[in-house]
């Protein structure tokens, strides 16, 4: 048993590279939420239709999202030797002529965005070779994926699978040597070297505060107790483009290596992976994904002939923005209701169950092959001192593309906005913009040039959070933005500390007055004060920074709230 | 799980006897079958609060004599109703009965007893009666409630405080309307006042949920109706043809 794993292990490998590079045409077809959004699985049903009919000898594969959202329904096709080829807003009335092409290695110019000779990721290691040296006349005109600015500026350590495989195959996760760091973790490292790794990489939580990743799990491990969990955090509920959605629709088994090197890091059995209720596709495919690991012995009992346990189970949620706290998502699967715990004592010495948990965003848990793979000290080179490796941001609101991307940490925000969003949408001017969520508050467009890091944006009262962008183009109405923020707070509160439940409130109806134009000197020392009594006495997040959008508004754009509103009865409108 | 051997009717007749928040019915006359327990304490609910007991007592009576010394069936309940409820009572009531999706109580006891463990167990359990009726229904919580052990109270508070957990069936029409800051960025709040408008006039015919990412924040306005996802133009035909306009 003990000699058997490695092997199958490379005969997975071995089998997903066939299945990445087949002997016949394989055409795929971006099935995560984005693409079905936008009719891929219609899409889907017509290809099937189309292969039969025309008796073409493809294989039909569901993929995840390349992060080309925008460009949805995205459809590939690789034939054997020649490059794959993306199309991007594939319609039903071009499928036969897709099918047709296909078979004939051909392609179809108009609806061709790239080709792709050879796939190489960031991290190094194994890649795959589609096509030869010789470019074939009808792809000569394509750019390649790597030399355009949307895929060269990205650095792809963790979402490197996304859109390449289908998230239903553990060999395709398997062929870009998937479960290789899960293997060397639990078979040729012991956890403290795991844990020191991590520590070494400086790798910081991507779901929000920015908590150093190696600390947290050398605190759950150091924890007294037998019995310790590892819990994902995939409650996600901000309201905007959902990448980490994406993320788990388009390569679960990342998370699920991460969350095995994460047990046996810090000793734990049993891990929890709660999800978002929205997120059906995500759970169906984490679902499947959980059963094929336990099929293939990558999680159960004795992993590789190791000794070491580890089980996983999925757990959804409700739909509470609060529940992305971690002391109240551990009350939510306790069955409980989802508020916050007082703290301490931290979940690293008494969360789930009471027991040590250690509690990491799915960005982080799906970092953790890619620094075991390569080594803390490559990692912590990446990115900015403080700010180490690669984050998964997303793009949405008044942007040319909506799309999501992992870039390095460091990179100027508006650069990100301009390479891969292509600026604000219908040539106009970017007014401000949203990092890391509604608690990340409005910032102005002259914040642009700041960097994407942990501590550059909390200078500016602000947070990387989950990584989401929004941009917001001069005709925004920043009142009312704020207004829908904080009817959001509002909305989402607990209830559980009073600053919070009536602070909300409260805070609604100022703006609504301001709105109104009744707004007053004292309103705005009213939000001042109320701000400060917030973040002083609210157990969580969400009440500390409920305040943040008006602040930031009344920081950046004093004239928005102090300047016409107050003195004129504007009538409001909404656009 | 032997606990989901025995016979159904059985336990409901237990939870009437050992349970002090229901008020109990004569003892050992039969067992509630389907929803007709649930019925009716829909009737007795349209009494007065002081009349309650009295008419409770009554109608056991008449139930009684339906029932034969049998189940309790919902065509009893129903037949009762008919002939004994003068208007506009009866038709308030019979109105009540069609909303109430059909619980059928055996199927709520096998799905609890399916699903292991406490406390914890309870989000999932909740997540799988919604996906087996569109929503929570009151009757079936009180199975929740007995069988884990949980207080009432408690299983509202969790139930209320998740979006994921609707209280009601859901109307002709079930609307998701995306209002992420995306979308809201591209005017989703007019969309959503028209929607909301219709969704709370007595007579309509939306239910409506507020979400907050769809997943086509290019294509605003999203809705997803009856599971069916609209966007962009197609979205503002769809809201204006549910909308009534």
């Amino acid at each position: 048993m003990k000699k058997d794993k490695p092997l199958e292990l490379d005969a997975m490998q071995k089998k997903g590279i066939s299945l990445l590079v087949p002997a016949r045409a394989r055409i795929t077809v971006g099935m995560a939420t984005c693409g079905l959004a936008k009719g891929a699985g219609k899409v889907f049903e017509a290809l099937k239709h189309e292969i039969k009919k025309q008796k073409a000898k493809a294989d039909l594969v569901e993929v995840g999202c390349n992060g080309l959202c925008y460009a949805e329904p995205i459809v590939e096709v690789i034939c054997p030797g020649k490059p794959r080829i993306t199309y991007g807003r594939v319609g039903i009335d071009r499928i036969a002529d897709l099918v047709a092409s296909a078979v004939k290695g051909g392609v179809v110019k108009d609806l061709a965005l790239m080709k792709m000779d050879r796939l190489t990721p960031a991290a190094g290691g194994a890649s795959i070779t589609y096509a030869g040296a010789k470019v074939p006349k009808d792809a000569a005109g394509l750019k390649e994926c790597g030399k355009l600015d949307f895929f060269k500026k990205q650095m792809k350590l963790i979402s490197k699978n996304a859109g390449t495989i289908s998230p239903g195959q553990v060999e395709e996760y398997c062929a870009l040597g998937g479960y290789r760091a899960m293997l060397k973790a639990v078979t040729s490292m012991s956890p403290d070297e795991v844990v020191k790794e991590i520590t070494d990489s400086k790798l910081r939580g991507r779901g929000g505060a920015g908590f150093p990743t190696g600390l947290k799990l050398q605190a759950c491990r150091r924890a007294a107790g037998e019995v310790k969990y590892i819990v994902a955090n995939g409650s996600e509920g901000d309201p905007e483009i959902a990448m980490h959605r994406s993320f788990l629709e388009s390569d679960p088994h990342a998370l699920i290596e991460g969350m095995i090197i994460a047990g046996y890091a810090v000793g734990a059995a049993e891990g929890y992976v709660y999800l978002n209720d929205r997120y059906q596709v995500a759970c169906e495919r984490l679902a499947g994904a959980i059963a094929q690991a336990e099929e293939m012995g990558l999680i159960g009992s004795n992993i590789a002939g190791s000794g070491f346990y580890f089980s996983l189970r999925m757990k959804r949620g409700g739909g509470a923005y609060v529940c992305g706290e971690e002391t109240a998502l551990l009350n939510a699967l306790e069955g409980s209701f989802g508020e916050p715990r007082p703290r301490p004592p931290y979940p690293a010495e008494s969360g789930l169950f009471g027991k040590p948990t250690a509690v990491n965003n799915i960005e982080t848990l799906a970092t953790l092959p890619v620094i075991i793979a390569k080594g803390g000290t490559w990692y912590a080179g990446i990115g900015t001192p403080g700010s180490t490796g690669t984050k998964i941001v997303a793009l949405s609101g008044h942007v040319a593309r909506s799309c999501w991307v992992e870039v390095p940490l460091g990179m100027e925000i508006g650069e990100i906005i301009d390479t891969f969003g292509g600026g604000a949408a219908n040539g106009k001017k970017i007014k401000a913009f949203q990092a890391g969520g509604p608690s990340g508050g409005i910032l102005p467009a002259k914040l642009l040039k700041l960097k994407l890091d942990y501590d550059r944006l909390a200078k500016e009262g602000s947070l990387l959070g989950s990584g989401g962008l929004v941009v917001m183009d001069e005709d925004t109405d920043l009142l009312e933005m704020t207004r829908f923020f904080t009817d959001f707070f509002a909305d989402e509160t607990c209830g559980k500390c009073s600053s919070c439940r009536e602070g909300t409130k409260r805070l609604q109806d100022i703006i609504r007055d301001i709105m109104e134009g009744q707004g007053t000197g004292e309103h705005v020392e009213l939000v001042k004060r109320l701000a400060s009594a917030m973040s002083d006495t609210s157990a969580c997040a969400l009440g500390k920074t409920a305040a943040v959008p008006f602040m930031s508004v009344l920081n950046h754009f004093p004239g928005v709230i102090q300047g016409k509103p107050l003195k004129t009865k504007a009538k409001h409108t909404t656009s | 799980m032997s606990e989901s051997k025995k016979p159904r009717g059985k336990k409901c007749a237990q939870d009437q006897s050992t349970s002090p928040a229901a008020a109990s019915p004569p003892a050992g006359q039969g067992a509630w079958t389907g929803c007709s327990r649930a019925m009716f304490e829909l009737i007795i609910k349209e009494v007065p609060d002081s009349l309650q007991e009295v008419f409770r007592v009554k109608l056991m009576d008449v139930l009684g004599q339906k029932a034969k010394g049998g189940a309790y069936q919902e065509s009893h309940v129903t037949e009762m109703v008919n002939e004994i409820v003068p208007e506009p009572f009866k038709s308030s009531i019979l109105k009540g009965f069609a909303t109430m999706g059909g619980v059928d109580i055996s199927v709520v006891e096998d799905l609890v007893a399916s699903i292991s463990g406490g406390q914890e167990s309870v989000p999932a359990i909740l997540h799988a009666l919604r996906d087996r009726f569109g929503y929570v229904p009151e009757e079936a919580l009180r199975v929740v409630s007995r069988e884990k052990n949980v207080f009432m109270s408690t299983l509202y508070r969790l139930v209320t405080s998740f979006q994921a957990f609707p209280t009601a069936p859901p109307k002709k029409y079930a609307v998701s309307a995306c209002d992420g800051t995306g979308c809201h960025l591209k005017g989703s709040g007019v969309m959503l006042h028209k929607l909301e408008a219709r969704a709370s006039a007595p007579d309509g015919d939306i239910t409506l949920e507020k979400v907050r990412c769809l997943g086509c924040c290019d294509l605003s306005p999203a809705v997803v109706v009856n599971g069916e996802l609209y966007s962009g133009d197609v979205a503002r035909a769809k809201i204006s043809e549910m909308s009534g306009e």
